[in-house]
Formats: structure tokens, C-alpha cells, sequence
């Protein structure tokens, strides 16, 4: 009797990666969706307009305090029954990924617009003032000035933040997505859990190297950003660390 | 549509019987992992060669994977091997009927080590190195250094990250319940899975984890605040 048996293990691992596009597809969206939104609900908290400010300060705290577990149960079950009972649509056909993704965009948002704001606030208002005296519009001092200098401050949270989007993901299968997470179980009852602990041990490395390539990228790309606005970039590391804090 | 009558009843279940079942899960972890965590981040703080290096693949490990999947790995997958274990050495332990909260709390254990250990990691490294010289100058041992100064004024600087934390872990404790520990979701699905009020059980649970991560946050806060004056520089 073998505890961990390599060839179970070995052919496990080719089953497995066939899902790796899909996960890494969802992950992909909703990177798209929460950084677009984070951007939009930071902009809306740094308003002066104090009723849009708490709302969106509302939203984030609410999510914040959520498992995401919880909020994927309640678009799951919520959505088609808003759908039906109001519109008389009938959504439960619709691909699961789709409740996967507004999750996870809804999550993301939440918790980025919080880093990018703080970013944001990083930079001394002289940044924009110098903009606008060589002549720049108030866009294009955000574009050119304020924005690579606040990003550069923002990336190792952001950071973790997309770290973080990648490992909700695998809660996925438990509204019934097929995903990495939701094949390998899959494969298990094929394989009439014979080899749940090689499949798990394969699931858990193609996890960990996932999150290590992912952080090491943006590692680089902070790296790149931080050569390319030369020493000054460097010189606000006491900035960094005030902001940073790590939540993975 | 919504069955307000059944979402109260749930959420009077959920608080009195969900709930105490995810603090304690919270407490035991937090009780059994902070003394353990605070041993690896000194020793990684001290550059220990070795543990250092097991310990900085541990950490990765437990960070990079996500508690779903550590859950799966060692509640589905540990009794089978432990039990395989057991009758190749003779230990006559029947690994399938220990306590479901021993097993949660053992797995939320393995992953607040690994993320406090870094807190606490860095909270000593923010702690100036100019306290320790101090502290020899006026002629402590380093020994008591630490106990005397450098802990204390670390520990004060990683309040906040550890309140951040201690709530992440609540929220984590919301996947317990498939190892089928009668948490806030496992009381709340049970109650749910007689008539199908899905969305009503759930969103008792999100109303309760609300409120209560508003609790923790304002409490840690709180605890910032009167901590505060021993920061004074």
C-alpha cells in the first residue's frame, strides 16, 4: 500500500492543465472588469461630493467584510430570481462562469479602488502644479505625470490584490463551474477517488506556481516602471512603505 | 419572491448556532497560531539558516495556494493517508472520527501561521536598530533588550496588520463547512436545503458577516488607538 503514488500523480497533471485556459480566462476578465472599476469607484471617492463618496465608501465596506463564498452564493442565487420575478427572463441557462466573473469584478473593485486611492494620495499636489505650468491640461498631467508615479506606488498592493482574485478563484466549482477546481473533482469521481490525494497535490502545485508567476511578473513590472521614471522613483521608497500593507 | 418570515427565523438560527461555532474556530486559531507564529517570524527575523529557508517555502506555499484547495488536501486526502500511515506502523487511531472542528482548526492554523509570521517579521524589522544600541548602552543584555524593548514596540506596530488578519480569517472560516462543520454556512445551508430558500439563508449570512467584520474592525481600532501611546517617539 503506497501513500503517494507517482504514476497516479503523473497522469493526473495532463487532465488537470486542459482547464488551465478556463481558469486563467476568468481570471483574465475580471482583471479587466475590477481594475476598470476600481479605477472609476477611486475617482468617485476622492469627488467632493459627499453623498457619492459615502456610497461608494458603503459598497467597499460591505464587500470588504463578505466572503467571497458568500457574495458568489447570493449573485448565484439572487440573479435569476430578480431576473424572473421582475423581467420574466429566464437566465438559468447562462453560463456559471458569468456569475464567477461579476463576482470576482465586484470583489476586485472593491478592495483595488481602496490601493489606488491611497496611491493616488501619495503624490505631492506639486506633481499636478508643475504639470499645469509647463503647460499641460489637467488629463495629460495625470496621464504623463501623476499616473506612472501613482502606479508605481500602487503595484506591489495591486499586486497582491490580483494574487488574491487568483486564489478566490477556486471557489468557483461550488456553484457547479467547471474550472480547474471543478474538473479535478470531476476527475476524482471518474477515477473513483482512488487518487484524491495525488490529484489534490497536483491541484495545489499548479495553484502555488500560478500565484509565484504571476507575483514575480508583476515584481518585474514594477522593476520596469521604476527604471524607466529613473532615481526619483526610487527615491520614494518611505512613501511606499506607508501605503503598502499586505492583506494575501 | 423573497421569504422575509423564513430569513428571520434562519438568521435567529444562524447567530445562535452558526456563529459561536466560527468565533471559537477564530479564537482556538488565533490563540494556537499567534505564539508559533511569532517564533517563526523571530526566527526568520534572525535569519536562523535552515528553518529559515523550510520555513520561506512553507510560508509561500500557504500563501500561494488557496484555502480552498488546503482544505481539500488535508480534509479529504489527510485521513486516508494518515490511516494508511497508522496500520503500516501499528497506531490504531481512527483518523475518520476526530472532531471536524479539530481539522479546521488545524487547517486555518497552517495558513495564520504562515501570513502572521510575516507580520510579525516585519514588525521587528521596523522596530530601529538604533533601540537595540540604546538599550546596550545603558547596559542590557540583548536578551533583555528584546523582551524589554524591541518585542513590546514591535508588537504595538503590528496591531493593525493582525486585526486585518484576524478578520480575513473569520472570512476564511466561511469554507469550513465543507469539511461539514455547523458554521454560520453550514446552519444556514442545512436550514436552506428543506424548501430551496436559498437566497434567503444566504443572505442571513452575509448580513451576519457583515456586521460582524464592522464589529472586529471597530474593536481593533479601538485596541490601535490606546496602543497608540506606547508609539510615542
Amino acid at each position: 500500500m503506497e501513500i503517494f503514488s507517482i504514476s497516479a500523480f503523473l497522469e493526473s497533471l495532463p487532465v488537470l492543465l486542459e482547464y488551465l485556459p478556463f481558469t486563467i480566462g476568468i481570471l483574465g476578465l475580471s482583471l479587466i472588469f475590477s481594475l476598470s472599476f476600481g479605477l472609476f469607484f477611486a475617482w468617485c471617492k476622492l469627488r467632493k461630493n459627499k453623498f457619492v463618496r459615502g456610497l461608494v465608501a458603503f459598497y467597499v465596506q460591505i464587500i470588504q467584510g463578505t466572503p467571497f463564498i458568500v457574495l458568489l452564493f447570493i449573485t448565484y442565487f439572487g440573479i435569476p430570481k430578480v431576473f424572473s420575478y421582475y423581467f420574466g427572463v429566464d437566465i438559468t441557462s447562462w453560463n456559471k462562469a458569468f456569475y464567477m466573473v461579476l463576482t470576482l469584478s465586484m470583489f476586485g473593485s472593491a478592495r483595488m479602488s481602496e490601493a489606488m486611492r491611497s496611491a493616488y494620495l501619495a503624490i505631492p499636489k506639486g506633481q499636478m502644479e508643475a504639470a499645469h505650468s509647463c503647460g499641460l491640461s489637467t488629463l495629460q498631467g495625470f496621464l504623463h505625470i501623476v499616473m506612472p508615479q501613482a502606479l508605481y506606488i500602487a503595484l506591489p498592493n495591486l499586486g497582491n490584490l490580483i494574487v488574491s482574485n487568483l486564489l478566490e478563484t477556486a471557489v468557483g466549482f461550488s456553484i457547479g463551474v467547471i474550472d480547474l477546481v471543478g474538473n479535478a473533482r470531476n476527475y476524482n469521481t471518474r477515477t473513483y477517488n482512488l487518487h484524491v490525494f495525488e490529484v489534490y497535490v497536483a491541484l495545489a502545485l499548479i495553484y502555488w506556481l500560478m500565484s509565484m508567476i504571476l507575483a514575480k511578473l508583476i515584481g518585474e513590472g514594477e522593476k520596469a516602471l521604476g527604471r524607466r521614471q529613473g532615481l526619483r522613483a526610487f527615491e520614494k521608497k518611505e512613501n511606499r512603505k506607508k501605503v503598502q500593507t499586505s492583506n494575501v | 419572491m423573497f421569504d422575509g418570515r423564513f430569513a428571520l427565523e434562519t438568521l435567529v438560527k444562524v447567530v445562535t448556532e452558526g456563529l459561536p461555532v466560527s468565533l471559537l474556530i477564530v479564537l482556538l486559531t488565533v490563540v494556537i497560531s499567534m505564539p508559533l507564529a511569532f517564533l517563526v517570524g523571530l526566527l526568520r527575523y534572525k535569519r536562523v539558516k535552515v528553518v529559515t529557508q523550510i520555513f520561506t517555502v512553507l510560508i509561500s506555499f500557504c500563501r500561494g495556494v488557496p484555502l480552498m484547495i488546503l482544505i481539500f488536501l488535508f480534509y479529504s486526502a489527510m485521513p486516508d493517508v494518515l490511516t494508511k500511515l497508522g496500520r503500516m506502523y501499528g497506531w490504531g487511531i481512527d483518523f475518520y472520527n476526530i472532531n471536524r472542528i479539530a481539522y479546521a482548526v488545524f487547517i486555518c492554523c497552517l495558513f495564520t501561521v504562515a501570513i502572521m509570521s510575516e507580520i510579525f517579521r516585519s514588525a521587528l524589522a521596523a522596530v530601529h536598530s538604533n533601540q537595540l544600541e540604546a538599550a546596550h548602552s545603558v547596559g542590557l543584555s540583548s536578551f533583555q533588550a528584546y523582551i524589554h524593548i524591541i518585542i513590546p514596540q514591535a508588537l504595538v506596530s503590528a496591531i493593525p496588520n493582525l486585526g486585518n488578519n484576524v478578520v480575513n480569517l473569520f472570512k476564511g472560516t466561511s469554507l469550513v463547512f465543507y469539511m461539514g462543520v455547523a458554521d454560520i454556512m453550514g446552519v444556514a445551508q442545512s436550514a436552506a436545503g428543506v424548501n430551496y430558500n436559498y437566497l434567503e439563508a444566504y443572505v442571513d449570512v452575509f448580513i451576519v458577516y457583515v456586521v460582524v467584520c464592522f464589529i472586529m474592525q471597530k474593536c481593533f481600532e479601538l485596541l490601535e488607538r490606546r496602543l497608540n501611546v506606547y508609539n510615542a517617539r
